[in-house]
Formats: structure tokens, sequence, C-alpha cells
């Protein structure tokens, strides 16, 4: 699996003459990356990421972190990722995933089931949080909510926080029954395809994360409208299952969190686009549980 | 233009030629090739492309798509790809403002018309970019298309270092070719020069002049035969000066006939007279028979001379040599006997008869028996006389050979081409015209006469006369 992932970050490969190679080798792996399932292996921790990005992205953000990881215990440790959000929650549901990063929205559905330590959460700004944005392109004719109806629109995934969850709710509180007044709901899997699709007109309206806009191309952002901004909202927590021991759990908090006291610490956070971590509580995401109260209390109403 | 100028010229223009053949076919190939490779390129990365993209395509995962399309956009001729839906919208582009835009060129159109999952690759003429465009399908049905577009501008810089790497290879090997040329013409001409030279100079009159040319090549055989004829017509050119003294001689010798001689019977007669008429005056017999003498002495010199250039009363008969050798020894022998010369004959049998005059014959066989006492290094000497008979079976060309071998004195080298020359003599009382006469005689005769030596050991004068048979004995001999 390893090697498979290793593959996915050929890009970087400067060699023009293997570029066919590569290709071809991304033709055949593309259904397993879709899907990566880590084989279970005892000595082997494995670390799951939620498909906020571009996979590729997100092993090239967090293979240092991972490298911190496995310096400090003692253990190999794999990333593993999935192609949906939901296949990330039943992945540590069924235990395939020892620890990982999950969203907000996930975090809150599966913490119980899942029995999952929350132990560090990401800070990408001045604080921990971050914002969802609904997003148009500059010279369609969206202005404002009331345009957005009869458009198509993107979410991320359905148990996406800032590209799902957050936005649905702002949509509903501005008079927009997504499910309704919509000419198409699309779920597109990652933020960074979002923009595309805003962009090359799959869809007229993109809910996307904050931090994943910002840091878009300049170019493309020219082209893109910030229509809507959430309020703050919590990245999701980095996250132990609670049967491997506190000992463990304790052992990569204090790692995560002593990260931005070193150099290399810092290197490793700066290339995962991170400030540094905090520490995270299971009570920071209360906010958002109500909100999904709400929701459902929406459908119950129905 | 000089034969070396000319050999360089062709030499030059026949590389240029052939330079520029080949360089032309190299590189019409080699850009054939560059091109294809291109091409092929293009078409294989447009096809991976395509297919590649079909999941993420369907999974409206563009950032995927954008990954594919960085890889490719890698390859430096790659200068656009887009990836296009069915509707002609842009999903994806290398260059990220296009995305979204709706593309309605001609090219597009067709490709988008197109049902067919194949390969199209335009050339734009102008600017010599290339467009490959392919369909993505899943399973039967066209999502949309993937569209490069390859710029020909590294294969035509390729092409073009080609080009010059190849046109610097020929412009090196024509230098060396015209090098070579230069060199290889001076090799040939120079013989040919040096062959001229001499012709120039033996045309002037210049027959010593020496070629010189030692190479084992034609120009070595011509420059022998060249020497070869020098030496030819210098001996011919000898021979007739020669002929031409003798013949100066002849006229002298009969102006010296009858204005000398004539009066040389009249003085020797009243040279007797006066010796009748005083027989007791002592002093007037031993001037008279002075005069006697010495008139003798003038007549038989002006007969030896007389002889040589105008041969009177040839009388030809056939003669043995036999008879004609011991006649001379028999009327020599007296003389020879006075010298204490010794002579062995050794005659081969059954010899036939010569055609010819016996007394000029006897007068050869006298010379040489009387130049061969003369050059006897000791009180005593040895002449060895032999005949025998040279030739094959064809009777004309038999001869009858005389060898006259003396272990005298010899002759120097330096004197043996002189030898037969009129007047020409070592000794101090030769009047310098026995051999010349023995040669004259000789030739008269059809015959050869060769005068080979060993200076201080022996001197062999070996003459060779025609056999010339009567026409009815000619017969009668075939006949047996």
């Amino acid at each position: 699996m390893k090697i498979l992932i290793k593959f996915l970050t050929y890009h970087s490969f400067k060699h023009t003459l293997f570029k066919i190679h590569v290709l071809i080798a991304l033709y055949f792996l593309l259904p397993v990356s879709n899907l990566l399932y880590a084989q279970h292996i005892d000595a082997t921790l494995r670390f799951g990421h939620i498909t906020a990005e571009n996979p590729t992205i997100i092993f090239k953000k967090y293979k240092p972190i991972l490298n911190i990881i496995s310096k400090e215990i003692g253990a190999e440790v794999i990333l593993v990722q999935t192609t949906s959000y939901s296949k990330m929650q039943k992945a540590f549901l069924d235990k395939e995933i020892d620890i990982g990063i999950l969203n907000t929205f996930s975090y809150i559905t599966i913490s119980d089931k899942a029995e999952l330590i929350p132990l560090v959460r990401r800070v990408m700004n001045k604080s921990g949080n971050y914002q969802s944005y609904i997003i148009v392109r500059k010279n369609g004719n969206i202005k404002g909510y009331s345009d957005i109806k009869g458009k198509i629109l993107a979410f991320q995934d359905p148990y996406s926080t800032s590209g799902y969850l957050v936005p649905k709710i702002m949509l509903i509180n501005n008079g927009i029954d997504p499910e309704k007044d919509l000419k198409e709901v699309l779920f597109i899997g990652t933020h960074d395809s979002i923009i595309y699709a805003v962009l090359n007109c799959t869809a007229d309206v993109g809910t996307v994360a904050s931090y994943i806009f910002d840091s878009a191309d300049p170019k493309i952002k020219d082209k893109i409208e910030v229509l809507e901004k959430s309020k703050p909202i919590p990245l999701g927590p980095m996250v132990i299952r609670r049967d491997l021991g506190k000992e463990l759990a304790d052992k990569i908090k204090i790692t995560m969190l002593g990260l931005e006291k070193s150099k290399e610490g810092r290197i490793t956070l700066q290339n995962a686009k991170l400030r540094r971590f905090e520490d995270a509580k299971d009570s920071d995401y209360d906010i958002l549980r109500k909100m999904v109260e709400f929701l459902k209390k929406g459908d119950k109403g129905k | 233009m000089n034969l070396s100028s000319k050999f360089i010229l062709s030499i030059t223009i026949l590389i240029t030629i052939i330079i520029s053949l080949v360089i032309f076919t190299i590189l019409k190939k080699e850009s054939a090739m560059i091109l294809g490779q291109m091409q092929r390129r293009g078409f294989v990365l447009t096809d991976v492309l395509a297919m590649a993209s079909v999941n993420a395509f369907l999974n409206y995962d563009y950032s995927t798509l954008k990954r594919y399309m960085d890889i490719v956009a890698k390859d430096e001729d790659v200068i656009s790809i887009m990836i296009v839906d069915k509707y002609g919208r842009v999903k994806m582009h290398s260059n990220s403002s296009l995305i979204g835009s709706i593309i309605d060129d001609n090219f597009s159109i067709k490709v988008l018309n197109s049902s067919q999952p194949v390969f199209q690759a335009n050339k734009i003429s102008k600017k010599e970019d290339y467009y490959y465009s392919a369909p993505i399908m899943a399973g039967d049905q066209k999502l949309g298309i993937i569209r490069i577009a390859m710029s020909n501008k590294n294969a035509a810089l390729e092409i073009k270092t080609s080009r010059n790497r190849l046109l610097m290879i020929g412009a090196l090997t024509l230098v060396i070719g015209i090098l070579g040329a230069i060199f290889m013409a001076g090799m040939i001409s120079k013989p040919i020069r040096r062959l001229a030279e001499g012709a120039k100079a033996v045309s002037k009159g210049d027959l010593n002049w020496k070629v010189n040319i030692t190479s084992k090549d034609e120009f070595g055989i011509l420059s022998d035969s060249f020497q070869y004829m020098t030496r030819n017509l210098r001996k011919y050119i000898e021979s007739l000066v020669k002929t031409e003294k003798l013949a100066v001689l002849g006229q002298f010798a009969s102006i010296i006939a009858h204005e000398v001689r004539n009066p040389m019977e009249p003085i020797k007669g009243s040279a007797e007279i006066l010796q009748d008429i005083y027989k007791e005056d002592v002093v007037i017999k031993k001037y008279t028979q002075i005069i006697k003498e010495e008139i003798s002495e003038l007549s038989s010199f002006l007969d030896g001379f007389l002889e040589l250039a105008r041969p009177q009363n040839v009388k030809f008969q056939f003669i043995d040599i036999h008879s004609l050798i011991k006649e001379t020894l028999t009327l020599s022998e007296h003389y020879l006997t006075e010298h204490k010369m010794r002579v062995d004959i050794s005659f081969s049998e059954n010899l036939p008869q010569i055609y010819g005059d016996p007394q000029q014959i006897k007068q050869v066989y006298m010379n040489l028996i009387l130049n061969a006492v003369q050059a006897k290094r000791r009180d005593t000497g040895l002449l060895k006389v032999k005949s025998y008979l040279k030739g094959n079976k064809d009777f004309n060309k038999k001869l009858v050979i005389v060898d006259f071998l003396d272990y005298g004195q010899g002759i120097p080298n330096e004197h043996i081409d002189k030898i037969f020359d009129p007047f020409y003599t070592t000794k101090e009382e030769g009047t310098g015209l026995g051999l010349s006469i023995c040669l004259s005689i000789i030739e008269r005769h059809s015959g050869k006469i060769e005068i080979e030596s060993e200076l201080g050991q022996w001197t062999l004068v070996r003459m060779n006369l025609p056999v010339i048979y009567m026409q009815e004995e000619l017969t009668s001999k075939e006949h047996e």
C-alpha cells in the first residue's frame, strides 16, 4: 500500500521520459486510489485522513507528520484514505483505522460509537477554527441567496462540515431548501475539485472550506466570488481509538503539541499548511452537535 | 587548366555532390523520424490521458484531472492540454484562466462531433503546432475529449541541430577530400610533369636527360620505356654520325686515290730507275730505297683506306671458311713464327659454305691475326681460332661463327665502344683503320662483328656470317 501511495507522488518526478509510464501507472492505480484500504498488520499504525483534498496533496502534507509519529512510537505509520467521509467513518468503526484526522461532522457522528479520543486540533490561522464559503463564478448571475434557486449546487460530501453541514444550514436559514429549490445537487468529493467544478460550470454554486479556497491558485480565485462566509467552525480533530490505550494516545498528543517547539517540527507543520496543533476536547464540537440537531429537527418537521 | 587543377576540381565536385545527396537524404529521414516520434508521443499522451481521466471525469474529481494534466504538461513539447465535456465546455485546462470557457474552433467541433474513439492530428500550417485529440469514453458513452496541443519547436530545434552537425561533417569531409585530392593530384602529376620535361628536353636534343621515376607502377614502366627510347635514339644518332663519317671518308679516299695515288707509281718508278742507273752509288741507293719503301708503305695505307671507303673488285662466291682461315694462316706463318705466336684451331665439322668475297674475308682474318700478335703481353702468345654453326632449324637464319680469342693485353672498357671508329687507335704506329675495315667488310657480308675483352686477360672477336643457300640447295635439303 505504501508503494502504491508513493506512486501518486510521482508528479514531482522530473524526468519527462517517464511521464508516459507514470500516466500508465496512474491509470492502473485509479480504481485502487479511489478506495485505499490498509491491510491489517499489528505492528503498523493505520492513519486515516478524510479526503477533503486530492489524496496526493494530503499524502504530501501528512507524510512527514506520520514519519515523526512513527519515530516516536517505534512503529510503522501508514496513511490510509477513502473516497468518501462515510467510508472513512466506517473504517474507524470497523477498526480498520487506528488513528487519524477526521472532519468535524464525521467526528461528532462516530466519536461515541467508535470510541474515539480527540487528541489535538489543527490550527491554521490564529485559531483552530475555519469557515465555510459559498462560492460562485464572478461572471455568473448569482448575487445573493435568492439567485441560487434553480441552480446547480455542489456539496463536497454528505458528512462534510464546511462542504455540507454548515452551508446547508446557511441555505435553509436563508430560505433555500436544497432538496427542493435547486436544479441539481452534486457531491463532488474534494474541496479543491469543488472550486474547479464551479469554475468549469459543472456547478453554479459551491461549498468549500475556507482554508482550501484561500490557498487556491490566485488565477482561479480571480474568477470566483465568495458569496457567503459562515461563522467560525472548529477544525476536525486528530483522533485515536480508545482501545489502543492512554499511553499511546498521550505520547502522540505530546508529540503533536510539541511540534511547533522544534525546527524540524515547524518545517513539518509548515509543509502541512498548519501553524500548530492545539489541545482538543470533545466539548469543542458541541456547537456542531447543535447544528446537527437542528438539521435533524428540520428533517423531522417535513 | 593543368591536370592537377582538373583532377582537384572534379574530385571536389564529386565529393560535393555526394555529400549533398547524403546530407539531404539523412536530413530528410531524420526530420521525418523526429516529427514521427513527436507525433507518436502526442498520440500516446492523449490516449493515455483520455483513458486515465474516465473515472475522475465521472466523479467530478477535477483536482485529480488537474494532477494528470500537470504531469503531461511537463513534457516540453506540450503547449496546452484541455479536457472538454461533450458540450464543448472546457472542464479543465492547463491554463487555469481558460477553465469554464466554451471552445468552438473547427478542429474542436470536428473532434466533438466525431463519435469514433479515434485520434486526430491536425497540423495548423502557420504555427506548426500539432493538435491531438482523443475521446474520453466510459464504455460506449462519450464523456468528452482530451485535447493536447504540441509544438514542434523542440523538434525543429533538434532538426536544426542535426542539420548543422551534418553540414559541419560535410564541410569537414569536403576539406579532407580536397586536401586528399591535392595530394593525389601532386602524386599523379609529378611523374607526368617529369616525363613531359623529359620529352621536352629530348625534343630540344638533350638525349642524356634522365627521368628518374623509380615507382613500380605504370609511370615507372613509362619512364623505363622513355629511357630506353632515348638510349636507342642516341645509339641510332651515333651510328648515323658514324655512317656520315664514313661517307666523308669515302669521298676523301677517292680524291686521294686520284690525286695522291696516281703520282706514286711514277715516283716509285723514278726511284727504281735511279737505282738502276747508279747501282754503285751507295748514297743514291740508300735514299732511293727509302723512297721505294715509303711509297710502298704509303701505297698499302692508301689501299686500306680505299678498301674502307670504296671497296673495289668485290667478287662474291661460295666459300669455305676453314680453307680461308688456313690460307691466311699459311700466309702469315712466317710472321707468326717470328713473333712466337701459337695458333690453336678448332673447327666444327661440316660447316656450310658462306657467300662472300674470299679476298676480303681473308683480309679480315689477317687483320685480326696482326692485332692478336700486337696485343701480346709476353714474349710468346696464344691465339685460339674456333668455328661453329649457330642457329635454329630454319636454314635461312643459320650463322657461321668464327671466334678469335687471344690472351693478350685486352682492351680497356672505355675504348671498347670506339674501337671500330675509323682512325681510332691505341697503338703508336697504327692507322686506326684495321678494325674499321673489318667492320665494313663483315657488314657488307650482312654479318656482325663483336668484341669482348677483359683488360689484361683476353680479347674475343666474334664474327658471324649468315649462311646463304642457293634455291636449288634449299629445295634439295628440304627434300632430304
